[in-house]
This record gives C-alpha cells, structure tokens and sequence, in this order.
C-alpha cells in the first residue's frame, strides 16, 4: 500500500477545478487513477464497519439470540445463510448496473468493478447454497430438497458461472467485458421470472412443506444480530470488491504513467506527465 | 460463563450446539473460511502485481540509462512485459 | 452465398424496405437451410432418439413412462433446440455474409430477428409437429396432444429466441458449443417449466390456457428484448 500523497490526482485538481454535486464527481470517480486514489481512503472505514458488524452480530447471534422452539440451535445458520443469499442477489444486480454504465457510457470502471465483483457473488451463492443444504439435514432430513429457494439459487451460480467464464475465454479483453456485459443484462432480466416460475413449480410440486425463509416472525433478539450480519456482509462485500477492483485498476493500467510514477520511486518527480496521464484517462 | 441472555450455560454446551454442532460449526466455519481466504488471495494477488509491475519498471529504467538512444526498444520492451503481467 | 444477399435485398422495394429485407434475410435462410438437409433433421433425429434412451434407461412400463413423458418430451425438445444453436450464425460467420448482414442499412435487431425466425422454422415448429408420435411412444394421453404441440411451438419460439442471444455471443469463439450451453440454459428454465406444466396439466384433465398464456407473455419479452440482445452480441463477434 503507497500512500495517496503522491496520488496524481492532486495536480490535476489544479487543471480541471473541483466542481460540486453528484455527477461531476461520479464522472470524476469514472476515472481509475482517481478512483484508485480514492478508494484508498474508503478502504479502512468498510473494514472498520465490516468488522464491527461481523463480530457482534456472530457473537450475539451465536451465543446470546435464543435458541428456535421448533429447530434448536440449527437455525443459528441462518445467520449465514440468509446474509450470503441477499449478497448474492444484490452482486447480480451491481454486475447488471455496472454492464449497463458499461454499454452505454463506456466507463471501463465500471467492467472493473464488473470483473472483481462476479467471483465474489458466485462464492456468496456457492456459500448460501451450502449452508442452505447443511441447515436442510436437521429441518428435512436430507441435503438437499428441490425447495424453491435453493433451486433459485442453484440456477443463478449457473448464471455466475456463465458470465465469468464467457468473459474469460474472449481473446480481446474488451470483447470478452461487452460479451459479459451482455449476459449480465440478459440474466438480470431473466432472474424475476426465474423466481417466479421456480416459486410457482415448487409449490405446485411440493405443497405445505416447511420452508427456511418463512419462519414465524421472530422477536428482536433474534432478528437484530441478523441484520448486523447482513450489514457486515454488504460492508465486507464492499471492502472485498473494492480490494479486487483495485487490483484490477492496477492490471490493467500497469502501462499508464500514473502507475508508474504510484510504483517507481525513481521518477516521482515528474508531475507535469501524471497530469497528462490522469487527462488521457478522463477523455 | 453466566452472562444475562447468554443462550448456553457452559462452554462445551456452545460447542455442542444441542446436538447441531456438526451443521452449525461446517456452515459457519466454511463461510468464514472461504470469506477470509478471498481476501487473502485478493492481498497476495496484489503484491504479485506490484512486484510485476516493479520489476518491469526496472527493468525498463536499466535498459534506459545503459542505451540512451534506444527509447524505441525500451518501449517495446515494457509492451512485452506488461502483456506478460497481464496475463497471470 | 454472399451474392445472394446482395441480390436479395435489393429486391424490396425502398420504400417498404423494413418488411422487403425481412422477408429477403427469411427466404434466403430458409432457402440456404432447405439446401443442407442433413442437417436439417439432425434435431429432428436427436429428439426421436433421445426419447428412445428414456424407456430404456427407466423402465417400459407404461404408467410410468406416462406420468414422465410431458417433462421428458418437453427437456428432449429444448436439447434438440439446443444442438442446432450452435450452427444458426456459424455458417453465416464462414463465408461472410454475417458481416454483410451488419452492414446492411435496415437495422440489425429486425435482420437477426428474421434469421431467428427462420430457425424456429426449421427446428422448433417440426420438433413440435413430431412431438405427439414421440408422445404415443410414451402413452401419453391423446387428449394432451394438441396442447404438446401447441405448447412445444409457442415455447420453442421463445428458445429460439433466448438461444440466439447465446449463440450470437459464442459465433466468434473456436469451441463456443460447450459454453453456449451453460449460457443458455438456466435462461430456459422458465420455458421448460411452463411449457412442461401446459402438458401435464391437459394429462391431468385441467385447463392448460394459463400456462399457454405464461408462455406467450414470454416470448413477448423475449420478442422486444432478445433481438438487441443479438444484434449486440452478433457486433461484437464481428468487430471483436
């Protein structure tokens, strides 16, 4: 980690004067030595959040929430497993949003932030169809059960699995982001009636059997450690795909000046060609 | 172990988890598990890069400063070398 | 090839040139297509032969073969479909009229959805016209044919659609078939599980137009949405 004192955005404030307001500086964001810069400062705040969040809610969700009248202490995997599935459909909707911007504005940010997400949600669904599938041993009996939310989830790491592994095996690297961009749309697209038909298949399948998400509404003990679980993940969920998109930053920028300058200490003293590399990036 | 609220009254109790330890511990285990080793392999990644990224330069800086005429070779070189990193 | 193209779209009329290069892309497909016959039933053969495995693999009772036969007919078809994905823009790809094809001035999304037609033509409508021999090989009640085909038409529509989207994203790629699959099939789930539920419930005697229904609202979306799908993916096969 090198400290953003030297980051090339501090002369190119003085070029181009900082505007206010939400635009200009997601426009600025948009560039990836800016970003880089930036990033760097959100970085300790998420992992403060993250790990606050993490702790407590496991501590109190673990050994303090009251054990379920009707599943005993299994349903302690709920606070896991619910958290990991709502990361793993709220990552689709950022890959949707990011192959959006993508297409249409062409902010290659945003494949970043698009390629450093996709692994981490297809591990969000791996991890929440396994805890799905443990949890399903001492509720049903068996490891798995076509219950609708587990086959939901089964299709969407397929859908995961498709989009890292097209954008993976394009030569050109921007054919394989515009390829993955594509699908991701397609899926988010199909995702709502991929639910609704699996919920519709599963209940015409398998009538009044119990089902992990509609528990008896649960007191406060119970459900507050799982809301500081679900904010935990979200904040290490940020905190990982920003790790990852810095690295990717890095990757694919590693010819452009302003990296050159971040890494070797030898040509630090040259700020005129960190302006002009940061300019290049922004147009 | 007698805190107010606490769900267990002993260790060994927790670790049992009435009789659902198995599941308990393997889906909370597997998840943290996994959560921590992609954020180690995300660090790790990164040095390598820096490393490449600082090698190349180098590299670079080396070939410069003995063949001051031949920016265009230096130049080709650091294509080659980035093409590489990227690669990995 | 390629001058067939170029002489076939000039024979609309400018002005009504939307619906003259439509119906040109359709009857040079179909016409090209009607040429290779081969492969014109290889989905045809697969389907039949697939349904063969079943009874088979299973058993050959036929209260059992009944009771999976509109789930079985129904997964057979959507392989079949499938299988002649992958060719539906590789041959156009080779010789060059692909390229032609986005350079033409009518837009891209209604040419592609021509081509879509076409295939559906050739391989979802016959698929489902042969489905009710495959059904009595099944027991499948005979009451329940006329909603199989119409089911296995209107769904395979649909599939033709939301394969193309896969197929136009993996012409470009040396082995794209393996990939096209994993593609695309989790997007045909919904298909499958309507298209299948029509069936099964005409088996069990109970109205099937709300899964009809289902399976046209479908293909509406996939209508508006598929075609800019294609087109996108066929632009960058092409431009790389």
């Amino acid at each position: 980690m090198t400290a953003d004192s030297d980051s090339p955005q501090a002369p190119a404030r003085k070029v181009r004067p900082r505007k206010g307001g939400l635009w200009p500086w997601l426009h600025r964001m948009g560039a990836p030595a800016t970003f880089f810069a930036a990033s760097q400062r959100w970085l300790p705040w998420l992992w403060a959040l993250a790990i606050m969040a993490l702790v407590a809610g496991s501590v109190w969700g673990l050994a303090f929430a009251p054990a379920d009248y009707q599943q005993g202490n299994s349903f302690r995997i709920i606070y896991v497993h619910v958290p990991a599935a709502i990361l793993a459909q709220s990552c689709f909707m950022l890959l949707a949003v990011c192959a959006l911007i993508f297409l249409v504005w062409k902010i290659k940010l945003a494949d970043m932030v698009a390629t450093a997400a996709a692994p981490v949600g297809a591990l969000m669904t791996a991890l929440a169809l396994f805890s799905g599938s443990v949890w399903g041993i001492p509720t049903w009996g068996t490891w798995w059960i076509w219950d609708a939310r587990l086959t939901s989830m089964l299709i969407q790491l397929f859908l995961y699995l498709g989009v890292i592994v097209l954008r993976g095996s394009f030569a050109s690297r921007d054919s394989g982001s515009r390829a993955a961009s594509i699908l991701a749309l397609v899926g988010m697209v199909n995702i709502p009636i991929i639910k609704y038909s699996v919920d519709w298949w599963s209940t015409l399948h398998q009538p009044a059997t119990f089902t992990l998400s509609e528990a008896p509404p649960m007191p406060a003990s119970m459900w507050i450690p799982l809301l500081m679980m679900v904010i935990g993940f979200y904040a290490l969920f940020g905190a990982l795909v920003l790790m990852r998109t810095r690295v990717e930053v890095l990757r694919r920028e590693s010819r452009k000046q302003w990296v050159r300058d971040l890494l070797s200490p030898s040509s630090r003293a040259r700020p005129d060609a960190a302006v002009v590399a940061t300019e290049g990036d922004k147009s | 172990m007698n805190l107010p609220g606490i769900a267990f009254s002993s260790v060994s109790e927790f670790f049992a988890m009435g009789g659902h330890a198995l599941y308990v511990w393997s889906a909370w285990g597997l998840t943290a598990a996994c959560l921590v080793g992609l954020v180690i392999a995300t660090r790790l990644s990164r040095r390598a890069l820096e490393a490449d990224i600082r090698r190349r330069l180098r590299r670079d800086a080396s070939r410069h400063s003995s063949h001051p005429a031949s920016h265009r070779a230096s130049h080709r070189s650091s294509h080659q070398a980035s093409r590489h990193s990227s690669r990995d | 090839m390629n001058h067939e193209l170029l002489t076939a779209l000039p024979e609309a009329p400018p002005t009504s040139s939307l619906a003259g290069a439509f119906k040109a892309t359709l009857a040079r497909d179909l016409r090209q297509a009607l040429r290779r016959r081969s492969e014109l039933i290889n989905p045809l053969v697969f389907f039949a032969l697939v349904i063969t495995l079943f009874p088979l693999g299973i058993s050959p009772d036929k209260a059992l073969l009944a009771t999976l036969a509109p789930g079985l007919l129904w997964v057979a078809a959507l392989l079949a479909t499938l299988l002649s994905l992958d060719g539906l823009f590789r041959q156009d790809l080779e010789d060059g009229s692909l390229e032609q094809l986005l350079l033409t001035p009518q837009p891209l999304p209604l040419l592609v959805l021509a081509k879509v037609a076409g295939h559906w033509l050739l391989t979802g409508l016959p698929l489902a016209l042969m489905a009710p021999l495959l059904g009595v090989m099944l027991g499948l009640p005979s009451g329940a044919f006329g909603v199989l085909i119409a089911s296995l038409a209107l769904g395979s529509m649909s599939l033709s659609l939301i394969g193309a989207i896969g197929a136009a994203l993996t012409v470009g790629l040396r082995r794209g078939g393996v990939l096209l699959s994993l593609i695309i099939l989790p997007l045909y789930i919904p298909v499958l599980i309507f298209g299948a539920g029509a069936v099964q419930s005409a088996v069990n005697g109970m109205p099937s137009l709300a899964h009809l229904a289902i399976l046209g609202a479908m293909l509406a979306l996939a209508l508006l949405l598929a075609p800019l799908a294609i087109a996108a993916g066929l632009r960058l096969s092409i431009n790389g």
